[in-house]
């Protein structure tokens, strides 16, 4: 006995960390999924706000910056309630209305322009304005070029800035009642009330970031805002929450979209204003005499007893819904509902566009075009490969068309990007003339041998043939591409893209699906042949070779005994290939142009949802709605490939157990 | 076998470790991390080229992924200094200030501008900003209106010298900070068309519309050579006169000319890291100013003076 | 079946013989796209290598020019704008694989012993099989989020929290780095190990477990000392598939921790060493750089080229050598299964 007791230690102990280890690993496994779950949830998750413990000291009206209510800057010259400044980092601008007579109002202001060179910032003529109005509100809008002036009969006026000489007259129009463009989701509802005449003069209030306001009516809120309709600026209505006649206080936040109101009942409520929905209120014990936000994630009530309760909400979990992944929205600035993919800005009061169908369009766009080029490429070289050719020369074979796989996606999309990619678009026809006369050649010669060369089968060339077939291939190329040249000026005054673009208003770019589809497709031949090669290799030779006894021809013998058995196996190959192509990164990033157009055009451009990852997840704040919505594009990525790749595991185990070949 | 296998892959490891050690100063003391513009990149990457020549014992570390990078690696701590073609935004301010307690110390280090590019056998003469913002914009905020195809900005037939007459632009992603300049700008602070192609650096941006006929794109001075053509910009004027030439790059009101520069993260009580101050001095010395027009910028006015003031109070 | 005199040919027969040339042709379009890839890279890539630039110009023959111009990939030069420095790329690279294969060869391993020899066919072993499977399939650039995710900023906030609290803020582990780089390529490469090893595992014949067994062996004893030795070779063929494709993945390491330029090597005299906190360089993102971002050039495209080319023959190299280990292990093991 041979130290039998200590030997079965470490069997068991062996046996222990082998299991403990496989378990390990299967829960990484399973904790990959399960995080990219994790940091998606929280996003529908309702909004929770908790109140915080009040500070002890400190104002928050003075000490706390609240982005949107600023205190002026020392350059500003006036600070009388109505003065409103705007600051780039190189046009300083304050403007402010001041009563001259009765009657007239001037405004006045002024304007100063940062001297690059000089670093030294210097005053410019300015001419502003008189006119006969009260005014109630201005503002500047969000690129400091205009001003936008409420009066108080529900009139506004746009100011132009760069105006030096003598202001012409200013134009005054109604304020919008009614909605232009389509019904928005989220408009609330249009009853007759809400569209009543022009009230007297509702409250006007800024929502940060300068391209909308709120108006404050009889019954309703409008939000407002400033739409370039063919070359005019103009205020329009987005959108309309019903109001309650016992609101008090309205404070809009310093991000824009959510609306702090205090109600008589007492309460506070805070309502998101592009889903134009309340979503959280508190009853209070008292009305409060002051609120306001102190950031765009925090805000705070004052009670008649000098006390301050603070809340604050968390940006990632918002009560996202659907709709704003899927549907198309109206938002500030643009005539027409859109889905937009524009998540990030340097300013806070952007707004996130967060739709991901355009991805998710511009991801199935790349994979097809991909799948349509690989496919006969790939099926048709494993039908030649696991089929025609002897075995014994199938090894030799089989890894050269797999070394395409060896390359590096990174280095393919260099090639295809610096090198391919100036001439592709000019030269798909040439292309398409080439290969299809290519193809005919190949056959046309195939069957003239067949008929008059040599009669009996010289399988020993076969191997060969690939080989062999260089030459004329090349030459097809050569001879189709010349065809193709001139084909495309015969047909299509020269260029296939002008003609589509400017006889048939097809919108062409040259960074589009086609291109991005014939690197991807290249890269992904060697995943689906690998597979449809062993598929139809496994088959055992003995079938074939039984039909061929019989007289049939070997393609017949592969048409009717091996394709019916390879099939599973061959659908297989083809939904990894697919699966592999919608999860491809480095191709995407180097020859795609990253434009998200939400179109299904395959010579416009396209951004998948692999390439955004790489590009939006680094600069993405932690636990932020754009990263969370990153982390569930990458789900929806994950559960995409899974969903293809179990499908062709599925398929392989149905071959191995129903016709015993080894998948 | 295995035992072979095993010593002989610890003695290329040791070898390994050896001779790149080797190669390098063993006596590092302290890294310095430079994050955020690509516009800055070649310049930083040059600098801290000739920087580690002068000081040796320096560990220099780049990463220029895009402006928007730099005041979240600032803030985290993760950078000693931030690149960044733009200035922070109020919101970035806010919320370094909220995460530090401080605002970043700011330094303008050269002068760029972005220049407009197109094709060279593109006949356009000028661009006024309204219809930059028309190519360009989703939103049309400076006034003007869309524009999809040359033939709207020069007529059908000067237009026929261009194939492809539809407009395509290219510019920079999201992350960039001349992206963020470029919206504020030239597109009145709107929004980017959807059509736009992002691409991840000037060069590539350079090199498409280079090759093709019907672009235009948006680069740093620096990448404009003599395989484009640079189109001048003419200013919204109340008259919007036709007969104006336009501004290039260097002239005095040019609306694209814009400041590079350097973030720092010191709080009010401390100083700076050393290798920090050490490096901002050298950014003011005439090697390191040479280096400026070599990247396509311009020297910033009495840089010395701002770069010894703040070095005097945020260093020792 | 005709003889040649016959003037009737079948059309099935011509029908057949079209078929044949035409998936025939369908590898010969595929073997010219390779071709053309290759040739392109090697007609840049050889190109600039023999050309003469500046800051590397030689008036010697050609092999000195060609050292000259290796040394500029590898070393870079300040004066040359565009140029680029492949030497730490490399280091990195090398260093990053060495850590990712410590942690890969022995996790892959134990998971497939534990399918080939302690596992019995249960919902769990399905579950486990399953997962590697579908582990395999997932893009790599949901590691990358993954890695971002849990490893940087939970695994490396929870590092830094218990390790170097005095340096926060300031991340330590908390940011991407060398270490975390290499686990997530790990995890990528996981499912190629697990399934060479399982390959190398099934192929041993059962008398080899028996006769271990039965002389006294413990199961423990049995695959250390014989079924590990025997299965060698397709480990260390699915260890060089491995490190094949962690050469050649760049999209995960974009967000863990590659970065655009880190002369400074993870690796020095300084202690500890090895510094798994730092950023470092890898080939195939210098690939995606310079195509990116490279100041424009003349040669620019000759450079990519270039880099590509010795990413190319690393990769390319290390599959064939796994290959052929495998084919080589095929005849061995048909042989003694006569045993």
């Amino acid at each position: 006995m041979f130290a039998t007791r200590r030997r079965e230690f470490v069997d068991g102990l062996m046996a222990l960390l082998i299991r403990g280890t496989s378990l390990m690993v299967l829960l990484l496994v399973l904790g990959m999924l399960l995080q990219l779950v994790w940091v998606t949830v929280p996003l529908f998750e309702p909004l929770s706000i908790a109140e915080e413990p009040a500070p002890l000291t400190g104002n928050p009206e003075q000490d706390w910056s609240l982005s949107h209510r600023a205190v002026a800057p020392a350059w500003v010259g006036d600070h009388s309630v109505h003065t409103a400044w705007f600051e780039d980092g190189r046009r300083r601008l304050w403007v402010a209305p001041r009563r001259i007579k009765h009657n007239e109002i001037q405004l006045v202001g002024e304007y100063f322009r940062l001297d690059a060179p000089t670093n030294q910032w210097r005053r410019q003529p300015w001419a502003l304005p008189t006119f006969g109005r009260h005014v109630i509100h201005l503002g500047f809008d969000s690129s400091g070029h205009r001003i936008v002036v409420f009066d108080g009969t529900d009139h506004y006026a746009l100011i132009k800035v760069n105006v030096s000489s003598k202001y012409p007259k200013v134009q005054w129009h109604p304020l919008p009642h009614a909605f232009a463009g389509a019904d928005a989701p989220g408009t609330g509802t249009t009853s007759p009330e809400h569209t009543a005449q022009s009230s007297a003069s509702g409250r006007i209030q800024a929502l940060a970031g300068g391209r909308s306001w709120i108006s404050l009516g009889q019954g309703y809120l409008r939000q407002l805002h400033l739409v370039n309709r063919s070359g005019k600026i103009k205020l329009e209505s987005l959108r309309s929450i019903p109001l309650d006649t016992s609101w008090e206080f309205i404070e809009p936040s310093p991000s824009g979209s959510r609306l702090l109101v205090t109600t008589k009942a007492p309460s506070i409520q805070l309502w998101d204003i592009s889903g134009a929905e309340k979503i959280w209120q508190q009853p209070l014990e008292a009305s409060p005499v002051a609120i306001g936000w102190i950031d765009q994630d925090r805000f705070y009530l004052r009670n008649t007893g000098q006390g301050y309760l603070t809340w604050r909400f968390d940006e990632g979990r918002q009560g996202f819904n659907f709709d704003r992944l899927f549907q198309p929205m109206r938002y500030e600035g643009y005539a027409e509902p859109v889905r937009l993919w524009q998540p990030s800005s340097t300013a806070a009061s952007f707004e996130q566009k967060l739709n991901v169908v355009p991805l998710l369009i511009g991801t199935f766009k790349a994979a097809f075009v991909a799948q349509i080029i690989a496919m006969p490429l790939a099926i048709g070289s494993a039908i030649f490969v696991g089929f025609f050719t002897p075995l014994s020369i199938r090894n030799r074979i089989k890894p050269a068309v797999e070394i395409i796989a060896a390359f590096p996606s990174v280095v393919i999309g260099a090639v295809v990007a610096l090198w391919l990619a100036p001439y592709l678009l000019d030269a798909l026809v040439s292309i398409f003339t080439a290969i299809i006369l290519s193809i005919s050649v190949t056959v046309s010669l195939a069957m003239l041998w067949r008929r008059y060369a040599l009669g009996t089968y010289s399988g020993r060339w076969l191997p060969l043939m690939p080989f062999l077939l260089i030459p004329v291939i090349l030459l097809s190329i050569a001879l189709g591409a010349s065809i193709g040249r001139g084909l495309e000026t015969l047909l299509f005054d020269g260029s296939l893209m002008e003609w589509l673009y400017i006889d048939r208003g097809v919108s062409v770019q040259h960074r589009n699906a086609i291109i991005v589809g014939i690197a991807l497709g290249f890269t992904i031949i060697p995943v689906i042949f690998s597979v449809a090669e062993d598929a139809i290799n496994a088959v055992p030779r003995s079938a074939a070779a039984g039909s061929l006894a019989l007289g049939a021809s070997h393609w017949q013998s592969f048409r009717e005994i091996v394709l019916p058995v390879a099939a599973p196996g061959i659908i297989a190959a083809v939904m990894l290939g697919f699966g592999r192509a919608l999860g491809e990164t480095m191709i995407l990033l180097l020859v795609a142009g990253n434009s998200p157009i939400d179109s299904w055009s395959l010579v416009e451009g396209l951004r998948t949802l692999s390439a955004t990852l790489a590009i939006e997840l680094p600069e993405s704040h932690v636990s932020s709605a754009h990263y969370r919505v990153l982390f569930l594009a990458a789900l929806m990525l994950f559960a995409l490939t899974l969903l293809f790749n179990t499908a062709a595991q599925l398929l392989k185990r149905y071959m191995r157990r129903n016709f015993g070949v080894q998948l | 076998m295995m035992h072979h296998l095993r010593r002989r892959w610890l003695h290329i490891l040791w070898m390994t470790v050896f001779f790149t050690g080797c190669e390098r100063d063993g006596g590092a003391t302290e890294t310095l991390v430079i994050t955020g513009s690509d516009t800055m990149a070649g310049l930083l990457t040059a600098w801290s080229a000739v920087f580690s020549e002068l000081s040796p014992d320096a560990v220099i570390e780049i990463q220029a992924s895009g402006s928007a990078a730099a005041p979240i690696a600032l803030a985290e701590g993760t950078a000693s200094l931030g690149a960044m073609s733009r200035a922070m935004s109020a919101a970035e301010l806010a919320r370094f200030q909220e995460q530090r307690g401080y605002l970043p110390t700011v330094i303008p280090v050269a002068n760029d501008a972005l220049a407009l590019i197109v094709h060279i056998d593109n006949p356009i003469s000028s661009l006024s900003l309204p219809e930059i913002d028309g190519i360009y914009s989703a939103t049309q905020f400076c006034g003007g209106r869309a524009y999809t195809d040359w033939r709207e900005l020069l007529g059908a037939q000067r237009a026929g010298q261009i194939g492809l007459p539809a407009i395509e632009a290219y510019g920079r992603a999201s992350i960039s900070g001349s992206y963020g300049f470029f919206k504020n700008n030239a597109l009145c602070a709107g929004d980017y068309s959807p059509r736009v192609v992002e691409l991840p650096g000037f060069a590539a941006i350079a090199d498409s519309v280079a090759d093709l006929e019907n672009a235009i794109g948006y680069v740093s001075l620096g990448y404009v050579d003599s395989r484009v053509k640079l189109v001048p910009v003419r200013l919204e004027g109340d008259d919007g006169s036709a007969n104006d030439p336009g501004l290039i790059p260097g002239a005095p009101s040019y609306p694209l000319a814009r400041t590079l520069y350097l973030y720092l993260s010191v709080p009010p009580d401390k100083k700076a890291p050393p290798l920090a101050c050490e490096f901002l001095r050298f950014v003011a010395t005439p090697v390191a100013q040479d280096r400026l027009s070599i990247e396509g910028f311009s020297a910033v006015p009495d840089l010395e003076e701002i770069i010894q003031s703040t070095v005097f109070h945020v260093c020792d | 079946m005709t003889d040649s005199s016959d003037k009737q040919v079948s059309w099935s027969s011509l029908r057949s013989t079209a078929m044949i040339w035409l998936t025939a042709s369908m590898v010969t379009f595929s073997l010219l796209m390779l071709a053309g890839l290759a040739g392109i890279l090697l007609w840049s890539g050889g190109n600039w290598l023999f050309d003469s630039h500046a800051g590397a110009a030689h008036s010697g023959g050609y092999l000195d020019q060609l050292q000259a111009n290796l040394t500029l990939l590898l070393y870079g030069s300040p004066n040359v704008t565009g140029s680029a420095a492949m030497l730490p790329a490399i280091v990195g690279t090398v260093l990053m694989i060495f850590l990712m294969t410590i942690v890969v060869a022995p996790l892959g391993v134990v998971v497939a012993i534990y399918l080939r020899e302690y596992a019995r066919e249960s919902w769990y072993t399905e579950l486990l099989r399953i997962s590697i499977q579908n582990l395999a399939g997932v893009p790599s650039i949901i590691y990358g989020v993954f890695g971002l995710g849990f490893f940087v900023y939970v695994l490396g906030g929870q590092m830094d929290s218990w390790l170097f609290a005095e340096d926060l803020p300031k991340p330590t582990f908390g940011t991407p780095g060398l270490l975390w780089a290499s686990l997530t390529l790990a995890m990528l490469t996981l499912p190629v190990v697990i399934v060479s090893a399982e390959e190398g595992f099934a192929r041993l014949p059962d008398s080899l477990r028996e006769g271990s067994l039965a002389l006294g062996a413990t199961r423990a004893e049995t695959i250390i000392h014989v079924l590990l030795p025997a299965a060698s070779p397709s480990i260390l063929t699915g260890v060089i598939l491995a490190i094949a494709r962690a050469a050649g993945e760049v999209a995960p390491l974009m967000l863990v921790g590659v970065v655009k330029y880190a002369p400074t090597l993870p690796v020095n005299l300084q202690a500890p060493f090895i510094h798994l906190e730092q950023k470092f360089m890898h080939l195939g993102f210098l690939v995606y750089d310079l195509t990116l971002h490279a100041h424009p050039g003349e040669g620019r495209l000759g450079l990519v080229a270039a880099t590509s080319l010795l990413l190319v023959m690393v990769v390319l190299g290390l599959n064939l050598l796994a290959n052929s280990l495998r084919q080589r292990l095929r005849g061995r093991y048909q042989q003694s299964a006569s045993l």
